[in-house]
């Protein structure tokens, strides 16, 4: 009996360990992708050149590293027993603070002014952005910039011990600064959260997400509306906002926990959703507008503030266009391939919003770009 | 190929294990031999033809020895084959230290440099050119007779578990094992291998890296703004990776070879348990301790000399086991530390130890040892020094957040490494690596072993490459 015992239990371990292999080649159980910047390695030709250079072996055993059955379930795994006992992270760049709420290191670095780039950089950059202000608003056109919340200004109080420091002024007191001084239509987003925060339902900030909540992003909304029909002298878009409640996080209310790639899905309190209803007849405000921004603006988008306006591009990091467009060969158009005097004589607003994370490059290079359209000899 | 690779466990493992356990007994060790070329190859595709050739070289040479009667043949024989893999090793390892040694002279008597091409270090040179060095010499002692297949020899070299960081094999040790292990193969042996490597793995992946992630975080850092408690925590992260990183690595190539039926021998048996650093050397990388003590320590003369000489010998020794360790001046100070402490603790030391007790020499020998290591981990003699200012300066400076898992994996690494201190917990750690086990042992072995494998395959998905500290040397 002990020795089929063992028989059967040494083949039971050479099943172990050939179950992944099995699941590579079958794929028998139906596992979950992973979250976040994951890009796996592609599979490698065998050639002589590149075993005797190494090559081969190298690329192989990434491409085996990245595609072994079960390894999402293992890499979560990780994560989970991390997380779960060790109240740890492996998720680049992504703090736990007090209380589970999740931060973005960069966010934490911003508030305490370790990105700082200097005042005189700060003047430069914003009076150029002020001269093309005036340019174009002797134009009829105008620009509005939003500062996005910094989720770590909004809770200071979440920060883990170990990060703390003292504070110095940084990008966003430098900026906010000179935005006032050369007179600029500035949507300070957080000075508004910080005066809404007692007042509101709904947290402006979920525990998972480094954006701003959806509720959150629907006040910016309502605000950035008012501000558009503020500086165009327009109507205000037609439209009621309902509220809807569930107890499962959606958009980027779980941003930060989603990137984590665990087993468990967080949960926990109510996450507001404002929906926005047009009448059947309802037409769009006649304006042209472009958004120039970080991730911060896909809110906007989620919750269809294009659909308020007759002509809503974004401008993803003044690289990327939203809704896409073509060029004649039927590639997708990027900012690089638009002739932007063109854009500029047929939009009527640009809203340039960026986070504190990325305060200091405002506008990625549309200011200078457009401020040498119109002073550069 | 690393053991801790995804490549390995997962591909290269199951499919030699499988094939090893269906072919017939004669073909077994051609089993073992094709996939320990392939196995040398994926790593270092070139170098693979330089081991061939002087294996090569070195059983034609022993053969002929052997053959031989006149002592001088032999002796001319026996110098010939050390010379050749001595000399292999010194241009490979060596050369690059010696040139930019000479350089740096030249440059300061202001004569030009001689201009050289860096070479790449073969994986295992040192643990290989060892071995070959023990057959040589245990057919000239007449300790065992010669292999008589040229792919039995191979097979000894290349095998491998052991081929790329030891245990360093002699030959007398293996020889038999090579011609008929049918004895050791059984699925007791299969299981009880598998365990063990399982261990090992779990060492090198749940402790060692976790460990040593800490440790490159704070030797990153400037030693001189650093918080002593930071370069402390350091060092002794840097203490507990390097021992259950190459420990870690032992346990699965000993693992691995007895589930193939192969008894190689124990490379650790809980160093940081030792009262002295005599006593440590008879624990820590035990073969490489044998192997200085049987192929040089005894040929120059032992402790059968004056005292004067038994005591340069041994620091010789320490020497050379610090420059195998590496071609850089912070082994051979390293191993200089080493072999200092073993001369004094034959003069006085290891007496005052007597009086002590049992605590005070195990405090004072792991201090001496965690010191040491300060000198193997920084290359700089500059910096080495500013460390050691650094943890005795008791300055508050920069610090770095601990967190909790490096914390728990400390703790649990100091008490694994401290574990065989008392009698009943080194008879269970025995138990475990050498006992035979019941059913009911097994049964409760698989809930463990199946949570260490997965844990541990679960964190080498998330870390990715793993390389061993020891594969340098």
């Amino acid at each position: 009996m002990e020795i089929n015992f063992k028989k059967y239990l040494m083949i039971f371990w050479m099943m172990v360990l050939f179950a992944p292999m099995i699941q590579w080649s079958l794929h028998i159980f139906k596992g979950g992708e992973l979250k976040g910047a994951v890009e796996n390695a592609p599979d490698v030709d065998f050639s002589i050149k590149g075993w005797f250079s190494g090559d081969y072996q190298h690329n192989k055993e990434k491409y085996l590293n990245d595609w072994f059955g079960f390894r999402n379930d293992l890499v979560r795994l990780h994560n989970q027993i991390d997380y779960s006992f060790f109240g740890t992270t492996n998720a680049n760049s992504v703090v736990i603070g007090k209380d589970r709420y999740f931060f973005e290191k960069g966010y934490i670095d911003a508030y305490y002014g370790t990105n700082f780039i200097g005042d005189s950089l700060i003047a430069d950059r914003v009076h150029k952005l002020s001269m093309l202000a005036d340019t174009l608003g002797k134009l009829g056109k105008h620009i509005i910039i939003v500062e996005a919340p910094n989720k770590v200004r909004f809770y200071p109080e979440m920060i883990p011990d170990y990060l703390r420091k003292p504070m110095v002024p940084g990008n966003y007191e430098s900026f906010s600064r000179e935005f006032n001084a050369e007179k600029l239509k500035v949507f300070d987003c957080n000075a508004y959260f910080a005066k809404l925060r007692d007042t509101v339902s709904f947290p402006l900030f979920t525990k998972y997400g480094t954006h701003w909540s959806m509720y959150g992003a629907g006040f910016v909304m309502d605000s950035l509306q008012k501000l558009v029909a503020e500086v165009s002298l327009s109507e205000l878009p037609l439209c009621t906002k309902t509220i809807d409640i569930s107890d499962v996080p959606r958009y980027t209310d779980a941003d930060i926990t989603e990137g984590m790639n665990l087993f468990s899905r967080f949960r926990g309190g109510n996450f507001a959703y404002p929906q926005y209803h047009t009448e059947e007849n309802f037409t769009p405000i006649p304006l042209k507008i472009v958004s120039i921004s970080d991730s911060f603006y896909w809110s906007m988008i989620y919750l269809g503030f294009q659909n308020m306006y007759q002509g809503n591009q974004f401008w993803y990091y003044y690289t990327d266009i939203w809704p896409d467009r073509f060029l004649p060969n039927s590639q997708k158009m990027s900012v690089s391939d638009i002739n932007l005097q063109d854009e500029i004589n047929h939009t009527d607003i640009f809203i340039m919003m960026s986070s504190e994370v990325n305060l200091s490059n405002i506008g990625f290079s549309f200011v200078e770009q457009a401020y040498d359209l119109y002073f550069k000899k | 190929m690393v053991f801790s690779s995804i490549v390995f466990v997962l591909y290269f493992l199951p499919l030699f294990l499988f094939l090893y356990f269906v072919v017939d007994r004669k073909y077994k060790n051609l089993t073992i031999l094709l996939f320990s070329v392939f196995f040398y190859a994926w790593g270092a595709p070139k170098f693979i033809f330089v081991i061939l050739t002087t294996t090569l070289l070195d059983f034609f040479l022993v053969g002929q020895m052997d053959s031989m009667t006149t002592p001088w043949k032999r002796k001319i024989l026996l110098s010939l084959s050390v010379t050749v893999n001595l000399g292999l090793l010194f241009y490979f390892k060596y050369s690059n230290f010696f040139i930019e040694n000479v350089n740096l002279f030249l440059e300061n008597i202001g004569v030009t440099q001689i201009s050289w091409t860096k070479l790449v270090l073969p994986i295992g040179i040192s643990f290989y050119t060892f071995e070959t060095i023990t057959y040589v010499v245990d057919v000239y002692r007449r300790i065992h007779k010669p292999l008589k297949n040229f792919w039995d020899y191979q097979l000894y070299i290349i095998l491998f578990p052991k081929l790329i960081a030891g245990p360093i094999v002699r030959y007398h040790d293996i020889a038999d094992q090579i011609a008929d292990r049918s004895a050791n193969e059984n699925n007791e042996n299969r299981l009880t291998g598998f365990y063990r490597f399982v261990i090992g793995l779990a060492k090198k992946v749940l402790i060692a890296n976790q460990m040593g992630a800490h440790a490159d975080l704070v030797f990153s850092q400037d030693f001189h703004t650093m918080n002593s408690m930071t370069a402390w925590t350091g060092i002794l992260a840097y203490t507990l990776q390097i021992y259950y990183d190459f420990s870690g690595y032992s346990d699965m190539a000993i693992g691995i070879a007895r589930m193939l039926g192969f008894r190689l021998p124990e490379n650790f048996n809980s160093p940081y348990t030792s009262r002295s650093i005599t006593e440590f050397w008879r624990r820590w990388h035990m073969t490489l301790g044998n192997w200085m003590k049987n192929y040089l320590y005894i040929p120059l003369g032992g402790n059968r000399v004056s005292p004067g000489r038994t005591y340069f010998n041994l620091w010789l020794v320490f020497v050379a086991s610090g420059l195998w360790h590496g071609a850089s001046w912070n082994f051979v100070l390293w191993g200089v530390y080493h072999g200092c402490f073993l001369v004094i603790e034959r003069l006085f030391l290891s007496k005052w130890y007597l009086k002590m007790g049992r605590i005070i020499p195990l405090v004072f020998t792991f201090f001496f040892v965690v010191i040491g290591w300060v000198f193997f981990r920084i290359e700089h003699f500059n910096d080495a020094t500013n460390f050691l200012k650094t943890l005795f300066s008791w300055q508050v400076g920069n610090e770095i957040h601990l967190g909790i898992k490096f914390i728990f994996i400390f703790i649990v690494g100091l008490i694994f490494a401290f574990f065989a201190l008392n009698k009943r917990t080194q008879a269970f750690q025995d138990q475990i690596f050498e006992g035979s086990f019941s059913i009911s042992r097994h049964i409760v072995m698989v809930p463990v072993m199946l949570i260490l494998l997965i844990l541990s395959l679960a964190s080498i998905s998330s870390f990715g490459f793993n390389p061993f500290i020891y594969f340098r040397f």
